[in-house]
């Protein structure tokens, strides 16, 4: 075995393991099923957007003091889910990791669809969404443009441009593959749609290079964007005088725990992909150890940071952040707090166990758990400043409402529905890059 | 590419990269090839040129990211300006984030453009296609490709490389 | 008045147009003045003020009234009126939302169905012996001599107070002139609580307070003279007569504080009374404020008149049980409601019976007939204040329903044709001054007070006292509410949202427990508890510290059945309890709804309190550092100082602010929610060594301020004057400003409250009337905060522009501002050295709420003094 993340199989096999599904579907009922139930938490979201624009934002919890609420926790979560597919793509890339084979591709269109919809919350989230658009800079008859010193804009900067960004970058990746379907559909249909797809790719070693200046630059660039678009999310709390978001620490902090909730969600998806395409040999249990020792390494990393607030909060002598602290230890959202903590920082540390490490089961129940302690993190750095800020006449509690939930579970219904329709019509691993990983590999 | 083209099969990419160089010596040159994945050495091997896309993104980049701190230093400071919370007007550190995204954004997608533009992409019915047997290119097939004109002629080639097939690429 | 046209008549010929407009089609009787021939002063959006009374318990505070167009649309104070001084209370505030209430009565009605005036004339017409008439406490003299009329024409006439105002007793009313006290020791007393005398009362005590004044207070619940005093001890109403004692040195058995203020006694000190008094008590208080010559006045209760005296209800009761009664006709008052299910029953087994009042309450649904009558707002009258004096009452708009004035309506049952209001009430008047007449009118309705009318002062007797109730169980404190006060404004909305200033509850009432009783029992805030007393009810406790043990603090007004979509249901009934009471934790759940549910301020520097006037309340330190150039602002710089010594929390400000900025109503489910959209909002605080602290807080208008940078769309900028703008069509609603504002001052529209989505009818064509059409109505999913009344700065800066001059630097008058008794707040230009905002931050007491945050805000407060524990310090 030249290498433990990737078969010893010849090109034309790998070709066939990862085509073959989308070309010769075999979809049995599971797939209608989960199609089925997706579909169904997908009409949800849309039931609780249109009740959302139809009656206002009262219809969820926020209130007076707690200003922001699952909507914007959704955003921060969904977004650093996002987070973890460029990673993939340009980081392990430019390290030459070889286990980023083959994973990138749906790790990159997780990327695509989770910022797809973290793009979708914040609009939802305005008091008037038809007007969303006025966060764009073009020439508009009040003379006027965005304003650019608001966190908002430079959110809006960084999703729009990591989106598209994400767009192009995967594109670029997979239009080798689509050559590869086109090549081998069975059907006028389907070779017309890859074909176009493929833009008349032809592998041609000229080609080739002038792909690999671009694929390899936007790796470069990606790097830093994804560290940019995440720690400007981090700035819409730092950038504010509230207790408790005020640290210059955000922006790193948000980055690394975006890294892990993407992380996560990638091992979530690993474990589905590699059962519903019955490709152990490609997604491998050397995969799950390797990303089971990234997950364990944002995991200390994240201890490291909540000590970091912690002892911030405390060495900075303000009251009204030790009591902030104080607060998300023994205050109204404490067990929320402590489970945070024990999905986050606790529960992982079992990954220095190897057992564990190559247990599928294990680690897809700590990547869910890790999912939803991060999403607990999300909405405790909102509901916890919120509720407990300068001044104690204006302290309120935040409890989410039907159509809170609603959102949030819909969102994960349409994440999973574009997954199901995603495995259906798109080379769900890099079909080139992994031949070109086991030719490194071989001696 | 103009002009016919003598494509060579071979089934593995150490037999192509044999050939390539066996060629190369002979003093071919306009050399192609077509592999299912990007073969780094071939680059040299066949004196492939270096594309102007990095260059492209970089002067994209960086033209977006000055055109859009223009903007928003003009319309905060001479357009339109609004006394936001006292900060002052031309609040250059806030600026950066969108220069730096915008840069990016601009850089990714010139970088695109100037990738289809250089391979002069879409073209959906080259020639290449018109034999079944170039299909394996993207699977398993590996192809050298030089130009029918001045190529040795077939009986040299399959003393010095022995490839699987030949075949005639029409222009 | 003859044929010509005056502009009075002028105006209410126009009104009459608008009002048709506005209640739906009715033409107008008479001819309208054509704008051509504009009368005088009337400008097409230029308000026009006039002054006129407002009753509260009977007596009037005098107000100016804004009309826009010929609708009212603010009620401003009238400094003219000694009950006024300028300044209202969120009773008058709220008047225009009474005038426009959707839900008021509309139609004359017999057995609940809609008839005629015709036949309700009649029906008053063929009355003949054993008739009742049973009122309201009287303040008009006009109304008072048709009573005499109709009392000599052998009319029986009872009266029913169920609230009386501070300080008011059968037979006396003591009025105190707090300048020249030294020391007031209050029993249970309250003249800074809701009542007609709340506002010059107020402003005298804070202006003696001020001057040196130290000041006592003993009380079973707490209230804002409590709250407003430098010292206060909770005790319950039969501990009162002991402190009395104690106070006038006949006993050595009683609370410390008492003691200690019985040595201190000076003369010019002062002993206030208060109605759970003995008799015992009320004549040691009398005799001890002899001895120290307290500045304490005897005055003629605003509702004595001479020849008339009437009954009280339990006289009717008796009467109509005994079946001397043919015929009872209640104005203006609802005794089924204050006195019992059973007056409705012996109401109903009469063989006739009337109601006339503005509403269809629950006695309108148990008489016979039902007439509307005015609204003050519509009606001609004069009415005495508190103290006396003699206030005009005109009409702002011509009667938006078919109703009538209760002068016409006595007209009717002495059989008289109804006459004209107007006629009746300036007969009256005709007859005291005889040639004098024309111009004597005029003036008094132009300044709203009638000279030659103030105090009568009469030979000082010891105020009669109502025996208190021996017993087991809890004693019993029943206090008018300070938002529906005796139930009268239960329909209001804005003051059924007005919250409660201790417990800051709204849309209803509570069961005030000492926390000793509360262990005891194991009663939470919150929970539901039962009372039994003579009759059983339920309610939310709230455990007080403020509290005295052994006595449960309650407030009437509330447990209305009848009182529109508002009104009905809100609370619990605490008029049928009687003296003693038994009280048990019940389960359930009951609703408390409250805007502030913290009180502590958690040893943040938020509320700072000093032990003199002249002692620093913060350091002089230089802004924080800032790493931006600052903002100059040479010509024009508003600013505002809230003094918290001089506020006592009656929320007169909040309601002038809903009234003046269109602030619309969230109904109980929202609040409950933690959604309320006032802008200015009453912040109170627990002290750690006693005592409260009310804090005003409107927008701070920061010079640095956070909520700008992190908005967007700009849809909150700075203007050149200093003033944080919130451009309503710009918001999309992100709610980052509220989110970074440290002081929480925004607002926003969750739903469409100012559409009337979650308040019934608060969306509807009449309540449009009332909204100031200089400031706009905010759509559902924007943001909206205090702005300085920037529609007043605006208007002040084009009359300005006008003349050619500058805004002067105390010329603008914000709404809160104007309708603060005690004159808490001040405002205006701080580029005006002279202005006395600029003085005011100049104070030794001056501190910036959470100035440490660097946002510089143009809003500021002074310090609560709070005097040490040691006597006699200034």
């Amino acid at each position: 075995m030249s290498s433990p993340y990737l078969p010893d199989t010849p090109p034309a096999a790998i070709t066939a393991a990862i085509a073959d599904p989308v070309l010769h579907p075999d979809w049995g009922w599971r797939w209608w099923l989960g199609l089925g139930v997706s579909g169904a938490l997908t009409l949800l979201m849309l039931v609780s957007i249109w009740w959302l624009f139809r009656m206002g934002v009262g219809v969820w919890g926020v209130d007076s003091s707690n200003i922001w609420g699952f909507a914007l926790a959704n955003y921060v979560w969904w977004i650093g889910i996002g987070n973890a597919g460029t990673l993939i793509s340009a980081l392990l890339l430019l390290t030459r990791q070889r286990w980023r084979a083959s994973i990138s591709r749906f790790a990159e269109a997780m990327t695509l669809f989770a910022a797809a919809i973290a793009g979708l919350m914040p609009i939802l989230h305005l008091g008037r969404p038809w007007l969303f658009y006025w966060l764009a800079p073009y020439p508009d008859t009040m003379g006027l443009m965005p304003q650019w010193r608001s966190p908002l804009i430079w959110d809006f900067f960084a999703i729009a441009s990591y989106l598209l960004f994400s767009l192009m970058f995967w594109y670029t990746g997979a239009l080798p593959d689509f050559a590869s379907l086109r090549d081998r559909a069975a059907t006028k249909g389907k070779q017309m749609v890859y074909g176009t797809l493929a833009m008349g790719w032809r592998n041609s070693a000229r080609h080739w290079r002038v792909w690999q200046d671009y694929y390899g630059a936007m790796a470069a660039l990606g790097v830093p964007l994804v560290v940019s678009v995440h720690s400007v999310v981090g700035m819409d709390f730092a950038a504010g005088l509230m207790p408790g978001w005020a640290e210059t620490i955000f922006p790193p902090y948000f980055v690394v725990g975006a890294m892990y909730s993407g992380f996560a969600m990638v091992v979530v998806l690993a474990a589905a992909f590699r059962r519903a395409l019955r490709i152990p040999h490609l997604i491998t249990d050397a995969h799950f150890d390797v990303m089971a020792r990234v997950l364990l390494f944002c995991a200390l990393v994240m201890t490291l940071s909540y000590a970091t607030e912690w002892f911030y909060a405390w060495y900075s002598q303000e009251p009204v952040e030790r009591f902030l602290t104080h607060t998300q230890f023994f205050g109204p959202y404490a067990p929320f707090y402590w489970t945070m903590l024990a999905c986050n920082c606790l529960i992982p540390q079992l990954f220095w166990l190897r057992a564990l490490r190559r247990s599928l089961p294990a680690v897809l129940v700590i990547a869910v758990l890790i999912n939803v302690g991060m999403w607990l993190e999300r909405i405790l750095i909102i509901s916890q400043t919120l509720s407990r800020g300068h001044l104690p006449s204006q302290w309120a509690l935040f409890v989410p409402t039907f159509w809170d939930w609603a959102l949030l579970a819909g969102s994960l219904g349409f994440f999973s529905l574009l997954f199901f329709l995603f495995i259906r019509w798109v080379p769900a691993a890099s079909i080139h890059e992994v031949k070109e990983r086991i030719h490194e590999a071989t001696p | 590419m103009s002009g016919t083209r003598l494509l060579l099969a071979f089934d593995g990419p150490d037999a192509l990269l044999a050939a390539a160089r066996a060629l190369r010596a002979e003093g071919v040159t306009d050399m192609d090839a077509h592999t299912p994945w990007h073969m780094e050495e071939l680059d040299d091997l066949l004196a492939l040129p270096r594309s102007n896309v990095r260059p492209v993104m970089l002067v994209a980049g960086l033209a977006a990211g000055l055109g859009i701190y223009l903007l928003q230093w003009w319309t905060s400071t001479q357009g339109y300006p609004i006394n936001s919370g006292g900060r002052p007007l031309n609040s250059w550190p806030a600026f950066m984030f969108a220069v730096f995204e915008t840069g990016v954004l601009a850089a990714a997608f010139a970088g695109l453009v100037a990738f289809l533009v250089t391979c002069r992409l879409p073209t959906l019915n080259h020639p290449f296609f018109v034999p079944a047997a170039t299909e394996a290119a993207s699977d398993h097939g590996f192809f050298l490709s030089l130009p029918a004109q001045d190529a040795p002629d077939r009986l040299t080639l399959e003393r010095m490389v022995a490839p699987v097939r030949m075949i005639e690429v029409g222009p | 008045m003859t044929g010509e046209v005056t502009r009075r008549g002028a105006l209410r010929l126009f009104s009459a147009g608008a009002a048709a407009l506005v209640a739906g089609c009715r033409p107008s009787r008479e001819a309208i003045v054509p704008y051509r021939d504009m009368p005088e002063g009337l400008v097409p959006g230029q308000p026009v003020f006039f002054a006129t009374s407002l009753p509260l318990g009977g007596a009037g505070r005098g107000v100016l009234v804004e009309s826009h167009e010929g609708r009212p649309t603010k009620i401003h104070g009238n400094p003219g009126h000694p009950a006024s001084l300028g300044a209202t209370d969120v009773f008058a505030e709220g008047a225009v939302l009474d005038l426009f209430d959707p839900n008021r009565s509309t139609v004359p009605r017999r057995d609940g169905l809609p008839v005629g005036w015709p036949a309700l004339e009649a029906a008053l017409a063929g009355l003949e012996e054993g008739v009742a008439i049973l009122t309201g406490p009287v303040g008009s003299p006009t109304l008072a001599r048709q009573l005499r009329a109709l009392v000599d024409g052998g009319a029986q006439w009872f009266m029913s107070q169920p609230q009386r105002p501070a300080l008011a007793f059968d037979g006396v009313q003591l009025w105190p002139d707090f300048t020249r006290a030294g020391r007031v020791i209050s029993l249970g007393a309250d003249p800074l609580g809701p009542g007609p005398g709340q506002i010059a009362l107020a402003r005298g005590w804070t202006e003696a307070r001020q001057a040196g004044m130290r000041s006592l207070t003993f009380e079973p619940q707490p209230t804002l003279t409590g709250a407003a005093s430098d010292r206060r001890a909770a005790v319950k109403p039969s501990d009162l007569p002991r402190v009395a004692a104690a106070l006038a040195g006949q006993t050595q058995d009683a609370p410390q504080e008492a003691l200690a203020a019985a040595r201190a006694l000076q003369p010019g000190d002062m002993v206030l009374p208060g109605p759970d008094l003995t008799a015992e008590a009320q004549a040691l208080v009398a005799r001890l404020n002899a001895r120290l010559n307290a500045p304490l006045r005897h005055l003629r209760p605003f509702w004595d008149w001479d020849g008339l005296t009437p009954g009280t209800p339990d006289d009717l009761a008796a009467a109509m049980e005994r079946g001397d009664i043919s015929a009872l006709v209640v104005i203006g008052c609802n005794p089924v409601y204050e006195h019992g299910t059973e007056f409705a029953d012996l109401m109903r087994a009469l063989p006739v019976s009337f109601h006339f009042g503005t509403a269809l309450d629950e006695t309108a649904e148990a008489a016979t007939w039902h007439g509307p009558l005015h609204h003050p707002l519509e009606d001609w009258s004069d009415l005495r204040g508190i103290d006396g004096t003699v206030g005009t009452q005109q009409p702002l708009i011509a009667p938006l329903h078919q109703s009538r004035s209760a002068h016409q309506v006595m007209e009717m049952i002495a059989g008289n044709p109804p006459g004209n209001a107007l006629e009746v009430v300036q007969a009256t008047w005709r007859e005291a001054w005889g040639e004098d007449f024309d111009t004597r009118w005029r003036r008094a309705l132009h300044d709203g007070v009638i000279d030659g009318t103030g105090p009568e002062e009469i030979a000082p007797q010891v105020p009669i006292a109502t025996p208190p109730q021996s017993g087991d169980g809890f004693e019993v404190s029943i206090l008018p509410s300070p938002s529906v006060y005796d139930g009268s404004f239960a329909g209001n909305a804005w003051l059924q949202e007005c919250p409660q200033p201790f417990t800051k509850q709204v849309w209803g009432n509570a069961v005030l427990i000492a926390p000793a009783d509360a262990a005891r029992l194991g009663v939470e805030t919150g929970d539901p508890v039962e009372l039994g007393g003579d009759e059983t009810i339920t309610g939310p406790a709230i455990v007080s510290a403020l509290q005295a043990e052994g006595c449960v603090g309650l407030h009437a007004g509330y447990g209305r059945q009848a009182a529109g979509p508002i009104g009905t249901g809100v609370g619990f009934r605490v008029a049928g309890l009687g003296g003693r009471v038994t009280l048990r934790k019940t389960g359930g759940s009951a609703a408390l709804t409250r805007t502030q549910t913290h009180f502590d301020p958690k040893g943040r520097d938020i509320v700072k309190t000093v032990p003199t006037r002249q002692t620093q309340a913060a350091p002089d330190e230089p802004d924080p550092p800032t790493l931006y150039p600052d903002f100059a602002y040479p010509d024009t710089a508003w600013g505002m100082v809230i003094d918290t010594d001089a506020c006592i929390g009656c929320n007169a400000c909040v309601i002038a602010c809903q009234s003046e900025n269109n602030i619309p109503v969230v109904g109980a489910e929202e609040v409950a929610k933690d959604r309320n959209m006032h802008w200015l909002r009453v912040d109170t605080y627990e002290l750690p060594q006693g005592g409260n602290v009310f804090q005003p807080v409107p927008c701070m208008h920061c010079e640095k301020a956070p909520c700008e940078p992190v908005c967007p769309v700009e849809a909150s900028v700075h203007d050149s004057e200093g003033l944080n703008v919130q451009v309503y069509n710009r918001c999309i609603g992100t709610r980052f400003c509220q989110a970074n504002c440290p002081y929480k001052v925004r607002r926003f529209n969750f739903f469409d409250y100012a559409g009337g989505e979650t308040v019934p009818d608060q969306g509807s064509d009449l309540l449009a009337a009332l909204r100031n059409p200089d400031v706009s109505v905010r759509a559902r999913g924007v943001m909206e905060k205090c702005t300085y009344c920037v529609q007043r700065i605006s208007s002040a800066r084009i009359a300005a522009r006008k003349d050619g001059r500058g805004i002067g630097g105390d010329e603008v008058v914000t709404a809160c501002q104007a309708a603060c008794p005690t004159q808490a707040i001040s405002f205006g230009n701080l580029a005006d050295r002279a202005a006395a905002v600029t003085q005011a931050k100049a104070d030794a007491r001056h501190y910036a709420l959470l100035g440490h945050l660097g946002t510089r805000p143009r809003t500021t407060y002074l310090a609560r003094v709070l005097p040490e524990n040691g006597e006699d310090k200034a």
